[in-house]
């Protein structure tokens, strides 16, 4: 306690040592953030929403980013599978700073702006003094109050009213081995204006061999009528960690979605939010985890519900291989006077190894009386029967568990509302699988 | 075909099946009836290598080989079908990804290629109607939100997919109504062959109404009791098993 007592002065010296704050609403936000997190530190494992993750390899770190950003390689070989260059506008950060030269942002479809986070700070009046950090708060974690406070490079997406954005925009995060020993605070900020649509594709990966920590936060705005779908993949190297969160909000008839995929990574934590705030809104929140190894994997949810008729669904699921340790932890809140809300909640955990283990823990907080709010969760094995019955029709057991798990996640993944992130989601899921090769043409 | 000898089973210590002795040749159809405990559902999960139950003793001879040297799986690719009592819902999978998978791999044992997409769904459009199984159950996950009769359906269709050697029906004809009965009758009618052979294990007659059998067995308290021809059912349907020293009359 003592020792991470001490700690919390480290990311105070790097707050401290900033230059730039950007306009006067910022640098209060800045500031208000980091004494957020002065005031409680980093979290211990009394905290509630922290007491199953070692933090240890998060809390090695210097908290500061990488003086400028290091060799990407081929790290990024997969956003070609994702969304290939020129089928998408894509904006590329490479250790927390923008990456011009793999970016490629010039020609957009009508209706929409990406623009650097530095540069849509310097127009006055702006949305974002309306927005930026107004969604995600610093209260609920320790990390988003260190990204407020410390936000480098970002993103901004901003679509106009009534524009329907076919073409999903493709953000990629990625750690290079510049970053191991330093940490990164990207943010992302997508906001829909009435009556507009939009589906924004994010990439988080890192270096294998390094023990960096990237700490992403996207807010997710959709005014009335608007939908803003976030696709969120993790992807993280072997020793690194990502501690993220997503934080999104949703006016009367609007719907805000956020989908997160993790495998990889040593410790991978995403805190996921959603706010339905308006008569007939809706939130839809979906993850997978995979996870092998010595690998932790967390999905933290809080979903909120402060209108009449609103809707929410949030379902989780995920595979545990090795030794790995999973968290779904989500949260159903229906505050005073939402009556008619809808919300469902599910998490199902496979535990395909005796040394794995899934926590799964559903909350439900209702303050109105005339509801419908339903929850499940499990954690358990395969259905030896279902092998059995696979078996008695000829299909080794071996292919018969590759089956039926790939058929667990498949159906979380066939909800995704980006067929070619789907698509790569359902690759990582055959990589995952012994034999997953063969399931190749599955959906087919 | 088949030649059971002295057969012993159990279940954990229960012992159930207390020594079968069956032989069924090419081309037959063997009825076992019994009443309900009687081991003959018992006898059908043996046979088909589900491993909760123990083989304690004699042997199973399926065209020459010992069938409990086989895995399940090269039971099934070897030409042994068991279609369930209780067929299993398998959420996420197409029913049509399972048949092809399952039909690849009886191909793959015996040396073929895959089938080509486009001739596996002619087929299967083909051998659906065999069961009058709705076409759209092809895509959707298997058994799963199939009433009871779509999935004993399913069953012999898949049944039919696969053109096994020896056909296994466990209590097929349990909670069907006329119309899925009749159905899954004609399925089993449609591919009787001069080499293909089928044992029917059902507690009524009724089914063997529409599917003829060579020859029943009664199958009482772990044994085979009483063996005759079709005859026999008849007999049963009138007396009930209480003749043959079971718990309960038909």
């Amino acid at each position: 306690m003592g020792a991470v007592e001490e700690l919390k002065s480290v990311p105070r010296a790097v707050f401290d040592g900033l230059h730039e704050l950007g306009p006067d609403w910022l640098a209060q936000r800045r500031r208000a953030a980091m004494a957020t997190f002065d005031a409680h530190g980093f979290p211990t494992r009394r905290w509630e929403a922290w007491k199953n993750i070692d933090l240890t390899p998060v809390l090695r770190s210097d908290f500061r980013p990488p003086q400028q950003p290091g060799e990407v390689g081929d790290g990024l070989a997969a956003l070609e599978r994702i969304l290939p260059h020129g089928e998408a506008p894509r904006v590329v950060l490479v250790d927390g700073y923008l990456d011009e030269g793999r970016s490629d942002y010039a020609q957009l479809p009508a209706g929409v702006r990406v623009r650097p986070l530095g540069e849509a700070l310097t127009e006055a009046g702006s949305w974002l003094e309306e927005h930026l950090g107004a969604h995600a708060d610093p209260e609920n974690s320790p990390f988003i109050a260190l990204n407020t406070a410390l936000m480098g490079d970002g993103v901004v997406i901003e679509v106009a009213r009534g524009q329907l954005v076919e073409t999903p925009i493709l953000i990629a995060h990625y750690s290079t081995a510049a970053n191991a020993g330093h940490a990164t605070y990207p943010r992302v900020i997508v906001r829909g204006e009435e009556a507009s649509a939009v589906r924004v594709v994010e990439y988080h990966a890192g270096d294998a061999d390094s023990a960096y920590l990237s700490c992403p936060v996207t807010e997710l705005i959709a005014d009335n009528g608007a939908q803003v779908d976030l696709v969120r993949i993790s992807e993280e190297g072997d020793r690194g960690c990502q501690i993220g969160a997503v934080s999104g909000r949703a006016a009367r008839d609007a719907r805000v979605a956020a989908h997160s995929f993790v495998w990889g990574g040593d410790k991978v934590r995403v805190d996921v939010e959603a706010s339905v705030v308006g008569e007939n809104a809706e939130g839809d929140l979906t993850g997978v985890h995979l996870s092998d190894g010595d690998r932790f994997v967390d999905h933290h949810t809080w979903v909120h519900h402060d209108a009449e008729n609103t809707r929410s669904r949030q379902v989780f699921k995920g595979v545990l291989e090795g030794r790995s340790e999973t968290v779904f932890d989500g949260l159903i809140k229906v505050h005073p006077g939402a009556q008619k809300t809808d919300a469902e909640q599910e998490n199902r955990n496979l535990v395909l190894s005796p040394r794995a283990l899934a926590h799964s823990n559903p909350r439900l907080e209702i303050f109105a009386d005339d509801v419908r709010c339903t929850h499940g969760s499990t954690v358990g094995e395969l259905d030896d029967q279902a092998i059995f019955y696979m078996q008695a029709r000829g299909i080794d057991p071996a292919a018969a568990r590759g089956l039926l798990t790939y058929a667990f996640v498949a159906e979380v993944i066939d909800t995704v509302r980006c067929a070619p992130a789907a698509a790569y989601e359902r690759a990582m899921l055959r990589r995952f699988l012994p034999g997953g090769e063969r399931l190749e043409g599955f959906e087919g | 075909m088949l030649k059971i000898e002295n057969l012993t089973a159990r279940i954990e210590e229960t012992e159930i099946l207390k020594g079968i002795n069956l032989e069924m040749g090419p081309g037959e159809v063997h009825a076992i009836m019994g009443p309900n405990g009687s081991g003959k559902s018992t006898l059908a999960k043996v046979l088909a290598g589900d491993e909760n139950y123990e083989v304690t003793g004699g042997s199973v001879h399926f065209e020459g080989a010992d069938l409990f040297e086989m895995e399940p799986e090269e039971r099934a690719r070897a030409g042994v079908f068991m279609g369930f009592q209780y067929p299993v819902e398998i959420p996420g999978v197409s029913n049509s990804y399972f048949l092809k998978a399952a039909v690849n791999a009886a191909r793959e044992a015996r040396g073929e290629p895959e089938i080509d997409p486009v001739s596996f769904l002619k087929l299967a459009r083909e051998r659906a109607q065999w069961v009058k199984l709705d076409e759209s159950l092809l895509n959707r996950p298997v058994n799963s939100g199939f009433s009871g009769g779509e999935k004993k359906r399913n069953e012999i269709f898949h049944m039919a997919m696969l053109e096994p050697k020896l056909g296994i029906l466990d209590e097929t004809d349990s909670g069907l109504d006329i119309d899925a009965l009749r159905a899954v009758a004609d399925g089993v009618n449609s591919m009787r062959a001069p080499e293909r052979s089928f044992l029917i294990i059902t507690h009524y007659q009724r089914l063997l109404n529409y599917i003829e059998p060579d020859h029943v067995h009664v199958m009482v308290n772990g044994r085979i009791v009483r063996s005759g021809g079709k005859e026999l059912a008849e007999e049963l349907e009138r007396s009930g098993y209480a003749l043959f020293g079971g718990e309960e009359a038909a």
